[in-house]
Protein backbone atom coordinates (compact mmCIF):
# COMPACT_ATOMS: atom_id res chain seq x y z
CA UNK A 1 0.00 0.00 0.00
CA UNK A 2 1.55 3.23 -0.85
CA UNK A 3 0.82 6.30 1.29
CA UNK A 4 -2.41 7.59 -0.18
CA UNK A 5 -3.74 4.48 0.45
CA UNK A 6 -3.71 5.04 4.61
CA UNK A 7 -6.34 8.38 3.83
CA UNK A 8 -9.03 7.82 5.90
CA UNK A 9 -7.62 4.66 7.86
CA UNK A 10 -8.30 5.85 11.19
CA UNK A 11 -10.33 7.62 13.02
CA UNK A 12 -10.46 9.46 16.39
CA UNK A 13 -13.77 8.22 18.14
CA UNK A 14 -13.53 9.29 21.42
CA UNK A 15 -11.78 12.41 23.00
CA UNK A 16 -11.16 13.64 26.81
CA UNK A 17 -9.48 15.88 28.71
CA UNK A 18 -8.91 16.54 32.34
CA UNK A 19 -9.53 20.16 34.18
CA UNK A 20 -6.22 22.37 32.83
CA UNK A 21 -4.90 23.93 36.05
CA UNK A 22 -1.48 24.65 37.12
CA UNK A 23 -1.20 22.30 39.70
CA UNK A 24 -3.75 20.52 41.83
CA UNK A 25 -3.50 18.46 45.02
CA UNK A 26 -4.69 15.59 43.07
CA UNK A 27 -2.42 12.87 41.99
CA UNK A 28 -1.19 12.88 38.21
CA UNK A 29 -1.72 9.52 37.55
CA UNK A 30 -5.79 9.60 38.53
CA UNK A 31 -5.78 12.64 36.22
CA UNK A 32 -4.79 10.44 33.79
CA UNK A 33 -6.33 7.18 33.92
CA UNK A 34 -9.41 9.85 34.30
CA UNK A 35 -9.06 10.84 31.16
CA UNK A 36 -8.09 7.87 29.27
CA UNK A 37 -11.30 6.77 30.77
CA UNK A 38 -13.01 9.43 29.45
CA UNK A 39 -11.78 9.19 26.16
CA UNK A 40 -12.81 5.42 26.27
CA UNK A 41 -16.65 6.39 27.60
CA UNK A 42 -17.19 9.24 24.58
CA UNK A 43 -16.23 6.47 22.29
CA UNK A 44 -18.39 4.00 23.70
CA UNK A 45 -15.79 1.36 24.38
CA UNK A 46 -13.90 -0.11 27.53
CA UNK A 47 -10.39 -0.71 28.33
CA UNK A 48 -10.78 -4.05 27.36
CA UNK A 49 -11.21 -2.82 23.47
CA UNK A 50 -7.68 -1.56 23.85
CA UNK A 51 -5.35 -3.56 21.81
CA UNK A 52 -2.92 -0.47 21.08
CA UNK A 53 -1.05 2.34 22.24
CA UNK A 54 0.69 5.01 21.20
CA UNK A 55 3.01 7.85 23.71
CA UNK A 56 5.57 9.94 24.30
CA UNK A 57 7.54 8.68 27.56
CA UNK A 58 10.40 11.02 26.63
CA UNK A 59 8.36 14.07 27.44
CA UNK A 60 6.18 12.17 30.22
CA UNK A 61 8.96 11.00 32.11
CA UNK A 62 7.00 13.99 34.42
CA UNK A 63 3.63 12.23 33.91
CA UNK A 64 2.66 8.66 33.24
CA UNK A 65 4.20 6.21 31.11
CA UNK A 66 2.65 4.55 28.59
CA UNK A 67 3.82 0.41 30.58
CA UNK A 68 2.42 2.39 33.66
CA UNK A 69 -1.47 3.07 32.13
CA UNK A 70 -1.53 -0.02 31.07
CA UNK A 71 -0.39 -1.67 34.75
CA UNK A 72 -2.77 0.35 36.25
CA UNK A 73 -6.31 -0.50 33.56
CA UNK A 74 -4.74 -4.01 33.24
CA UNK A 75 -4.96 -3.55 29.35
CA UNK A 76 -3.96 -6.41 26.86
CA UNK A 77 -1.79 -4.62 23.82
CA UNK A 78 -0.70 -6.41 20.86
CA UNK A 79 0.82 -3.04 19.63
CA UNK A 80 2.65 -0.44 21.54
CA UNK A 81 4.89 2.31 19.85
CA UNK A 82 6.72 5.38 21.34
CA UNK A 83 5.92 8.36 18.55
CA UNK A 84 8.71 10.94 18.06
CA UNK A 85 8.82 13.60 20.09
CA UNK A 86 5.91 15.14 22.27
CA UNK A 87 3.89 17.43 19.99
CA UNK A 88 5.20 16.55 16.61
CA UNK A 89 4.05 12.32 17.67
CA UNK A 90 0.98 13.09 19.00
CA UNK A 91 0.00 14.56 15.75
CA UNK A 92 1.41 11.71 13.74
CA UNK A 93 0.08 9.11 16.18
CA UNK A 94 -3.25 9.21 13.90
CA UNK A 95 -1.39 8.16 10.90
CA UNK A 96 1.03 5.72 13.08
CA UNK A 97 -2.69 4.08 14.37
CA UNK A 98 -3.83 3.75 10.53
CA UNK A 99 -0.48 1.70 9.70
CA UNK A 100 -1.10 -0.91 12.57
CA UNK A 101 -5.14 -0.84 12.18
CA UNK A 102 -4.59 -1.53 8.42
CA UNK A 103 -1.33 -4.00 8.99
CA UNK A 104 -4.10 -5.98 11.69
CA UNK A 105 -1.81 -5.13 14.30
CA UNK A 106 -4.13 -3.40 16.71
CA UNK A 107 -7.71 -2.77 16.68
CA UNK A 108 -8.36 0.46 19.22
CA UNK A 109 -5.60 2.52 20.15
CA UNK A 110 -5.16 4.58 22.63
CA UNK A 111 -2.62 8.03 23.25
CA UNK A 112 -2.95 10.06 26.00
CA UNK A 113 -0.36 12.91 27.57
CA UNK A 114 -0.42 13.65 31.01
CA UNK A 115 1.51 16.40 31.98
CA UNK A 116 2.85 18.05 35.40
CA UNK A 117 4.72 20.92 34.38
CA UNK A 118 2.92 23.04 36.78
CA UNK A 119 4.38 21.91 40.02
CA UNK A 120 7.24 23.31 41.05
CA UNK A 121 10.21 20.85 40.13
CA UNK A 122 13.52 20.97 38.79
CA UNK A 123 14.19 21.28 35.12
CA UNK A 124 10.52 20.70 34.31
CA UNK A 125 9.56 23.80 32.82
CA UNK A 126 12.98 24.22 31.12
CA UNK A 127 12.75 20.65 29.66
CA UNK A 128 16.36 20.20 31.59
CA UNK A 129 15.94 16.96 32.03
CA UNK A 130 15.91 16.65 28.58
CA UNK A 131 19.82 18.28 28.31
CA UNK A 132 21.39 16.38 30.96
CA UNK A 133 24.82 15.45 29.69
CA UNK A 134 24.05 17.09 26.07
CA UNK A 135 26.51 19.38 23.69
CA UNK A 136 23.46 22.10 24.35
CA UNK A 137 24.82 22.06 27.98
CA UNK A 138 28.69 22.45 27.36
CA UNK A 139 27.94 24.80 24.37
CA UNK A 140 25.02 27.12 24.87
CA UNK A 141 23.61 26.65 28.17
CA UNK A 142 27.26 28.27 30.21
CA UNK A 143 26.18 31.71 28.14
CA UNK A 144 23.05 31.71 29.06
CA UNK A 145 21.56 30.27 25.94
CA UNK A 146 19.07 28.49 27.72
CA UNK A 147 15.32 27.90 27.97
CA UNK A 148 13.00 27.56 25.33
CA UNK A 149 11.45 31.38 25.67
CA UNK A 150 15.21 32.51 24.77
CA UNK A 151 15.53 29.60 21.95
CA UNK A 152 12.14 31.45 20.50
CA UNK A 153 13.33 34.55 21.22
CA UNK A 154 16.22 33.82 18.88
CA UNK A 155 13.79 32.89 16.04
CA UNK A 156 11.81 35.78 16.42
CA UNK A 157 14.33 38.24 16.10
CA UNK A 158 16.19 36.14 13.25
CA UNK A 159 11.99 36.05 11.50
CA UNK A 160 11.97 40.05 11.87
CA UNK A 161 16.11 40.61 10.64
CA UNK A 162 15.00 38.27 7.62
CA UNK A 163 11.15 39.19 7.13
CA UNK A 164 10.09 42.45 9.42
CA UNK A 165 8.07 41.43 12.30
CA UNK A 166 6.38 44.37 14.62
CA UNK A 167 5.33 43.62 18.01
CA UNK A 168 2.05 44.59 16.95
CA UNK A 169 1.86 41.41 14.96
CA UNK A 170 2.69 39.04 17.23
CA UNK A 171 0.50 40.70 19.42
CA UNK A 172 -2.34 40.69 16.90
CA UNK A 173 -1.70 36.71 17.43
CA UNK A 174 -1.64 36.36 21.13
CA UNK A 175 -4.61 38.52 21.27
CA UNK A 176 -6.69 36.42 18.64
CA UNK A 177 -5.44 32.81 20.07
CA UNK A 178 -6.39 33.99 23.99
CA UNK A 179 -9.40 35.81 23.31
CA UNK A 180 -10.55 31.98 21.91
CA UNK A 181 -9.17 30.73 25.44
CA UNK A 182 -11.45 33.33 26.84
CA UNK A 183 -14.52 32.18 26.10
CA UNK A 184 -13.92 28.40 25.99
CA UNK A 185 -15.02 26.53 29.40
CA UNK A 186 -11.81 24.31 29.56
CA UNK A 187 -9.38 27.36 29.50
CA UNK A 188 -7.02 27.51 32.59
CA UNK A 189 -6.70 31.55 31.75
CA UNK A 190 -9.63 32.76 30.27
CA UNK A 191 -9.15 36.32 31.24
CA UNK A 192 -9.78 38.44 27.64
CA UNK A 193 -6.62 40.23 26.27
CA UNK A 194 -6.31 43.41 24.61
CA UNK A 195 -3.59 45.46 22.07
CA UNK A 196 -2.76 47.70 25.10
CA UNK A 197 -3.36 44.73 27.51
CA UNK A 198 -0.26 42.91 25.45
CA UNK A 199 1.71 46.20 24.45
CA UNK A 200 1.89 46.94 28.04
CA UNK A 201 2.95 42.79 29.68
CA UNK A 202 6.57 42.60 30.44
CA UNK A 203 9.38 41.22 27.93
CA UNK A 204 10.49 37.76 28.97
CA UNK A 205 12.93 37.54 26.00
CA UNK A 206 12.90 40.33 23.15
CA UNK A 207 10.81 40.25 21.79
CA UNK A 208 8.72 37.88 23.34
CA UNK A 209 6.54 39.03 26.13
CA UNK A 210 4.80 37.37 29.13
CA UNK A 211 1.25 37.07 27.03
CA UNK A 212 3.58 35.66 23.88
CA UNK A 213 4.65 32.79 26.12
CA UNK A 214 2.62 29.09 27.01
CA UNK A 215 1.20 28.22 30.32
CA UNK A 216 2.00 25.89 32.73
CA UNK A 217 -0.23 22.88 33.03
CA UNK A 218 -0.89 19.79 35.35
CA UNK A 219 -3.06 18.03 33.62
CA UNK A 220 -4.14 15.14 31.50
CA UNK A 221 -5.94 14.55 27.60
CA UNK A 222 -6.37 11.51 25.65
CA UNK A 223 -7.90 10.30 22.24
CA UNK A 224 -8.98 6.54 20.87
CA UNK A 225 -8.36 5.55 17.33
CA UNK A 226 -9.81 2.33 15.22
CA UNK A 227 -10.43 1.67 12.17
CA UNK A 228 -13.26 4.05 9.93
CA UNK A 229 -15.99 0.81 9.46
CA UNK A 230 -15.56 0.16 13.33
CA UNK A 231 -15.92 3.73 13.71
CA UNK A 232 -19.38 3.90 11.87
CA UNK A 233 -20.63 1.68 14.79
CA UNK A 234 -19.70 3.53 17.71
CA UNK A 235 -22.10 6.16 19.52
CA UNK A 236 -19.76 9.54 18.02
CA UNK A 237 -19.49 10.82 14.85
CA UNK A 238 -16.21 9.44 13.22
CA UNK A 239 -13.57 12.07 12.55
CA UNK A 240 -10.87 10.27 10.12
CA UNK A 241 -7.53 10.95 9.98
CA UNK A 242 -7.02 12.55 5.93
CA UNK A 243 -3.19 13.00 5.81
CA UNK A 244 -0.11 13.15 8.15
CA UNK A 245 3.27 13.91 7.84
CA UNK A 246 6.85 14.02 10.24
CA UNK A 247 9.71 15.52 9.15
CA UNK A 248 12.56 16.38 11.61
CA UNK A 249 15.84 18.42 11.59
CA UNK A 250 18.96 16.49 11.08
CA UNK A 251 20.35 17.72 14.23
CA UNK A 252 20.27 15.55 17.37
CA UNK A 253 17.15 16.85 19.58
CA UNK A 254 18.82 16.84 22.55
CA UNK A 255 22.24 18.66 21.44
CA UNK A 256 21.75 21.66 19.70
CA UNK A 257 19.30 24.24 19.14
CA UNK A 258 21.21 26.99 16.76
CA UNK A 259 22.97 24.39 14.63
CA UNK A 260 19.94 23.47 12.57
CA UNK A 261 20.70 23.98 9.10
CA UNK A 262 17.18 25.49 8.32
CA UNK A 263 16.95 27.41 11.20
CA UNK A 264 14.83 29.67 12.38
CA UNK A 265 12.11 27.75 9.99
CA UNK A 266 11.63 24.31 11.07
CA UNK A 267 10.73 20.73 8.98
CA UNK A 268 6.84 21.91 9.37
CA UNK A 269 6.95 22.37 5.47
CA UNK A 270 8.19 19.36 5.21
CA UNK A 271 5.58 17.50 7.12
CA UNK A 272 2.88 19.68 5.59
CA UNK A 273 3.54 19.23 2.48
CA UNK A 274 3.47 15.23 3.12
CA UNK A 275 0.47 15.44 4.99
CA UNK A 276 -1.07 17.43 1.98
CA UNK A 277 0.33 14.97 -0.75
CA UNK A 278 -1.27 11.77 1.66
CA UNK A 279 -4.81 13.87 1.58
CA UNK A 280 -5.34 14.96 -1.94
CA UNK A 281 -6.07 18.36 -0.62
CA UNK A 282 -4.33 21.83 -0.06
CA UNK A 283 -3.86 24.45 2.61
CA UNK A 284 -7.02 26.04 0.89
CA UNK A 285 -9.39 23.27 1.80
CA UNK A 286 -8.39 23.80 5.59
CA UNK A 287 -11.08 25.26 7.31
CA UNK A 288 -9.37 25.76 11.02
CA UNK A 289 -6.15 25.34 12.31
CA UNK A 290 -4.77 24.10 15.96
CA UNK A 291 -1.01 25.03 15.83
CA UNK A 292 1.17 24.07 18.56
CA UNK A 293 2.16 27.33 20.27
CA UNK A 294 4.62 27.41 22.75
CA UNK A 295 5.10 30.74 22.11
CA UNK A 296 2.94 33.09 19.22
CA UNK A 297 6.53 33.31 17.07
CA UNK A 298 6.45 29.31 16.63
CA UNK A 299 2.36 29.64 15.60
CA UNK A 300 3.01 32.30 13.73
CA UNK A 301 5.81 30.21 11.26
CA UNK A 302 3.67 27.45 11.06
CA UNK A 303 1.33 29.27 9.26
CA UNK A 304 3.62 30.19 6.20
CA UNK A 305 5.16 26.58 6.92
CA UNK A 306 1.85 24.76 6.40
CA UNK A 307 1.12 27.23 3.35
CA UNK A 308 -2.00 29.59 4.31
CA UNK A 309 0.67 32.14 2.85
CA UNK A 310 3.87 32.68 1.79
CA UNK A 311 6.96 32.97 2.85
CA UNK A 312 8.10 35.75 5.24
CA UNK A 313 3.85 36.58 5.01
CA UNK A 314 2.44 35.14 7.99
CA UNK A 315 3.18 38.32 10.31
CA UNK A 316 0.80 40.59 7.94
CA UNK A 317 -1.77 37.22 8.19
CA UNK A 318 -2.46 37.50 11.65
CA UNK A 319 -3.54 40.94 11.19
CA UNK A 320 -6.81 42.52 11.41
CA UNK A 321 -8.89 39.38 13.29
CA UNK A 322 -8.01 37.00 10.15
CA UNK A 323 -7.43 34.00 12.59
CA UNK A 324 -9.85 35.15 14.80
CA UNK A 325 -13.24 32.53 14.45
CA UNK A 326 -14.57 34.28 11.67
CA UNK A 327 -11.80 35.32 10.43
CA UNK A 328 -9.75 34.17 7.00
CA UNK A 329 -7.93 30.94 9.10
CA UNK A 330 -9.59 30.87 12.84
CA UNK A 331 -6.34 29.33 14.81
CA UNK A 332 -6.34 27.56 18.11
CA UNK A 333 -10.09 27.94 18.92
CA UNK A 334 -9.50 26.63 22.33
CA UNK A 335 -6.81 29.26 23.51
CA UNK A 336 -4.08 27.12 22.30
CA UNK A 337 -1.26 26.21 24.81
CA UNK A 338 -0.88 30.27 25.60
CA UNK A 339 -4.51 30.40 26.97
CA UNK A 340 -6.08 26.58 27.15
CA UNK A 341 -3.22 24.35 28.43
CA UNK A 342 0.16 23.34 28.11
CA UNK A 343 -0.48 19.72 26.82
CA UNK A 344 1.60 19.61 23.45
CA UNK A 345 -0.63 19.06 20.87
CA UNK A 346 -3.00 17.20 22.44
CA UNK A 347 -5.05 19.29 23.59
CA UNK A 348 -5.57 20.72 19.55
CA UNK A 349 -6.41 17.50 18.28
CA UNK A 350 -9.20 16.97 20.71
CA UNK A 351 -10.34 20.33 19.94
CA UNK A 352 -10.07 19.80 16.48
CA UNK A 353 -12.10 16.42 16.47
CA UNK A 354 -14.74 18.51 18.61
CA UNK A 355 -15.12 21.01 16.09
CA UNK A 356 -15.44 18.54 13.15
CA UNK A 357 -18.15 17.19 15.10
CA UNK A 358 -19.63 20.41 15.18
CA UNK A 359 -19.86 19.93 19.25
CA UNK A 360 -17.62 22.47 19.96
CA UNK A 361 -17.95 23.75 23.24
CA UNK A 362 -17.18 27.57 22.39
CA UNK A 363 -15.82 29.36 18.94
CA UNK A 364 -17.68 26.87 16.54
CA UNK A 365 -15.93 27.05 12.96
CA UNK A 366 -19.31 27.21 10.86
CA UNK A 367 -19.84 24.26 8.86
CA UNK A 368 -15.60 23.21 9.39
CA UNK A 369 -15.18 19.99 7.40
CA UNK A 370 -11.52 19.67 7.75
CA UNK A 371 -9.22 20.73 10.50
CA UNK A 372 -5.03 20.89 10.45
CA UNK A 373 -3.64 20.10 14.00
CA UNK A 374 -0.06 20.54 14.08
CA UNK A 375 2.86 19.66 16.84
CA UNK A 376 5.94 20.64 17.61
CA UNK A 377 9.08 18.66 19.32
CA UNK A 378 12.25 20.09 19.75
CA UNK A 379 13.42 19.85 16.30
CA UNK A 380 10.79 17.10 15.71
CA UNK A 381 7.54 18.77 13.39
CA UNK A 382 4.31 16.82 12.80
CA UNK A 383 1.21 17.95 10.63
CA UNK A 384 -2.11 16.17 10.71
CA UNK A 385 -5.04 16.76 8.55
CA UNK A 386 -8.31 15.82 10.29
CA UNK A 387 -12.14 15.68 8.58
CA UNK A 388 -15.53 15.05 9.07
CA UNK A 389 -17.03 11.95 7.55
CA UNK A 390 -19.16 12.53 5.29
CA UNK B 1 17.66 40.88 24.95
CA UNK B 2 16.53 37.90 28.36
CA UNK B 3 14.76 39.63 30.77
CA UNK B 4 13.52 37.03 33.20
CA UNK B 5 14.70 33.50 33.63
CA UNK B 6 13.34 30.39 35.42
CA UNK B 7 17.11 29.77 35.52
CA UNK B 8 18.88 30.75 38.93
CA UNK B 9 22.08 30.39 37.25
CA UNK B 10 21.55 33.03 35.13
CA UNK B 11 18.82 35.89 37.80
CA UNK B 12 21.77 37.81 38.54
CA UNK B 13 22.69 38.22 35.00
CA UNK B 14 19.15 39.89 33.26
CA UNK B 15 18.82 41.51 31.39
CA UNK B 16 21.17 40.30 28.76
CA UNK B 17 21.77 39.98 25.29
CA UNK B 18 22.50 36.65 23.43
CA UNK B 19 23.55 36.20 19.87
CA UNK B 20 23.89 33.48 17.19
CA UNK B 21 27.68 34.03 15.07
CA UNK B 22 28.29 32.81 12.02
CA UNK B 23 31.99 32.51 11.90
CA UNK B 24 33.53 33.06 8.49
CA UNK B 25 34.75 29.32 7.35
CA UNK B 26 30.86 28.30 8.01
CA UNK B 27 30.37 27.51 12.09
CA UNK B 28 27.93 28.91 14.48
CA UNK B 29 27.70 29.52 17.47
CA UNK B 30 25.88 31.10 20.20
CA UNK B 31 27.24 33.54 22.79
CA UNK B 32 26.92 36.50 25.21
CA UNK B 33 27.06 39.86 23.87
CA UNK B 34 30.03 41.67 25.72
CA UNK B 35 29.05 44.98 24.57
CA UNK B 36 27.68 47.50 21.85
CA UNK B 37 24.72 47.06 20.12
CA UNK B 38 25.16 45.29 17.07
CA UNK B 39 22.86 45.04 13.88
CA UNK B 40 21.96 41.87 12.60
CA UNK B 41 24.90 40.94 10.24
CA UNK B 42 27.26 43.14 11.81
CA UNK B 43 30.81 42.24 12.40
CA UNK B 44 31.69 40.86 16.08
CA UNK B 45 34.78 39.80 17.35
CA UNK B 46 35.40 37.28 20.35
CA UNK B 47 35.79 38.67 23.86
CA UNK B 48 36.45 35.95 26.83
CA UNK B 49 35.10 36.45 29.95
CA UNK B 50 34.87 35.14 33.21
CA UNK B 51 32.48 33.84 35.53
CA UNK B 52 33.51 31.96 39.05
CA UNK B 53 37.26 31.16 37.73
CA UNK B 54 36.23 29.91 34.40
CA UNK B 55 36.68 31.50 31.16
CA UNK B 56 33.77 31.83 28.66
CA UNK B 57 33.63 32.98 25.02
CA UNK B 58 31.46 36.38 24.48
CA UNK B 59 31.29 38.89 21.45
CA UNK B 60 31.30 42.49 21.33
CA UNK B 61 30.91 44.28 17.34
CA UNK B 62 34.32 44.21 15.34
CA UNK B 63 35.87 47.97 15.35
CA UNK B 64 33.17 49.17 18.13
Amino acid sequence: MNRQGLRGRSAIVGVAESPMVRDTERNLREIVIGAVLGALEDAGLSPKDVDGIITDDEISQVGMTGSEVVGALGLQRSFMVQAPSAGAGYAYAPLLAAMALEAGEASVVLCFLGLEFGREQPGAATFAYLNEGSDRQAFEYPFGFAGTPVYYAMVAQRYRALYGLKDEQLGALAVSIRNHGARHPGAQRPEPVTMADYLASPYVAEPLRLLDCCLRTTAAAAFVLTSPDRARSLRRPAVLMLGAGYAASAVSRRHFWTQRPEFPATMTSVAARRAYEMAGIGPADVDFAELQDPYTIAALMQIESCGFCGEGEAASFVEGGQVSVGGRLPVNTHGGQLSHGYMMSVTHIVEAVRQLRREAPANPVNGASIGLVSGLGPGDCGVLLLGRDA
Amino acid sequence: VVHRTLDPDFHDDVPYTIVTVDFDDGARMAGRLCGGNPQPGAAVAVEFYEVDGQVLIGFRPSGG
